[in-house]
């Protein structure tokens, strides 16, 4: 899988395009059954739409006969599919007569705290902004790691890596900046270089800060994400 | 349901009810939804790839299946570890008060990224705790919510805004040197997660499918 790529800016005004290596993630369990023989995990055919309420009601005409013919029989239950393995699928878009769609209007729905629609508008692509065309700036703005890590929720992390010589000097020298000062620095978008990170199109713009760390010649750059912070909800009016 | 937590430190036990907070809560969200020619909220479905089935919502049953093809219920699953050795079932911490078991580091709670974030109410709240939180202090502590075969590393600690319990997982980076430079294009890496936003249509149907 090819690694992102951020374009990082430091305290010394030198700029590098480098790359973001994710975490590993803690591998799940897996089963066996009592005997110990291992099992497998299995999506499986449950009922169909040819077998689902709106068909059968449009079958049986009411829903006094559709009660009548589900107490006789087992008309919600297609004997050749019931059971099966569904195999890999594609996820499609369903109209109201049931049938796929071959093409849909896409809109973006913006719902509030509590839930509720606010507005409805015509899907506009954000692009991701980890490598922007013009070079980005240092923002110089230091948080404490005390204070940050009290006031944000990092929900993604990436280590910073090097991939030739030059790079490992820009980034060890960035790493040891950092560490010397117990902070982390504000990494972002836009002129202040303080603007939100977007790790993917369409993505939940971030808060980004560098983190740094050194031992002898080998360092630790890593960039912490944070979705939200740590604070009281707002009470609703 | 309300979910507590009894935190047992200097002998003193402190009790809290959790709020689950996230950035929905928080500041809303937007989610992507199609239409149709006539403006209306379609639906989505998997249609498997021989084309016979279209799944909507409810239409499918996770299970686990034996050699034979024989569904295991669940209560006869046990799980193992990557050499196949059972795991020890880990109880749910709720009802039990859990003993501070020490204090993080900043690095330490730095080597994380945050799963899950809980806004702490307080009941009762011990004079110990208290003072420590206030000034900074970030506590290990054990946190599950249910019953799991694996430990969820968790942490305690407070701001200006309240005191927080933040399920966490560690991240696992390591120092490097100059001779441990990356190939660009380096295929070990597993798949990355990616942004919730970004795919709300497919997340839309897979909460509908749960709650199905």
């Amino acid at each position: 899988m090819p690694l992102r790529k951020i374009r990082l800016a430091d305290h010394r005004g030198r700029e590098a395009t480098v790359v973001l290596v994710p975490r590993c993630r803690p591998p799940e369990p897996s089963y066996t059954d009592i005997s110990g023989a291992p099992v497998r995990f299995a999506r499986l055919v449950k009922s169909t739409a040819d077998n689902g309420h709106d068909k059968l009601l449009s079958r049986f005409g009411d829903p006094e006969s559709l009660s009548r013919a589900l107490i006789d029989g087992d008309p919600e239950i297609d004997l050749e599919s019931v059971g099966r393995e569904t195999g890999p699928c594609d996820r499609v878009h369903v109209g109201a007569d049931g049938k796929p769609l071959y093409s849909a209007r896409i809109v973006e729905v913006v719902v509030d705290r509590d839930g509720n629609e606010i507005a409805r508008r015509e899907l506009v692509e954000t692009p991701a902004n980890l490598v922007p065309d013009a070079a980005p700036l240092w923002s110089g703005k230091l948080i404490s790691k005390m204070e940050a890590a009290r006031r944000y929720a990092f929900t993604r992390a990436y280590q910073v890596r090097h991939t030739n010589s030059l790079e490992y000097d820009f980034l060890f020298g960035l790493a040891r900046h950092l560490e010397e000062r117990k902070a982390l620095a504000l990494v972002g978008s836009g002129p202040k270089g303080a603007g939100p990170l977007i790790l993917e199109r369409n993505g939940t713009p971030m808060k980004g800060f560098l983190e740094g760390r050194t031992r002898g010649e080998t360092y630790l750059l890593t960039l912490h994400l944070a979705a939200f912070e740590l604070k009281m909800p707002e009470a609703g009016p | 349901m309300t979910q507590s937590i009894d935190i047992n430190y200097g002998g003193r036990v402190s009790r809290f009810t959790l709020t689950l907070i996230d950035r929905k809560r928080l500041h809303g969200f937007k989610r992507r939804i199609a239409l149709d020619e006539q403006g209306i909220e379609c639906n989505s479905a998997l249609l498997t790839r021989d084309g016979r089935f279209l799944l909507s919502a409810g239409s499918t049953a996770d299970a686990y299946l034996d050699a034979n093809g024989d569904v295991v219920q669940r209560g006869d699953l046990v799980a193992v570890d990557a050499e196949g050795k059972p795991l020890p079932t880990l109880l749910a911490t709720a009802g039990r008060p859990q003993p501070v078991e020490e204090t993080a580091t900043l690095e330490d709670f730095l080597n994380h990224v945050v799963t899950r974030v809980y806004l702490l109410e307080t009941e009762t709240l011990g004079a110990v705790l208290e003072k420590e939180l206030r000034a900074g202090t970030i506590f290990h502590i054990s946190f599950r919510a249910r019953a799991s075969h694996t430990e969820t590393p968790a942490f305690l600690l407070a701001n200006d805004d309240g005191i927080f319990l933040v399920q966490a997982e560690a991240c696992h980076f390591d120092f490097v040197g100059l001779e441990q430079a990356i190939a660009e294009t380096d295929n070990e890496w597993e798949a990355e997660e990616t942004d919730g936003d970004a795919f709300a249509i497919e997340m839309d149907w897979e909460i509908e499918h749960a709650v199905a």
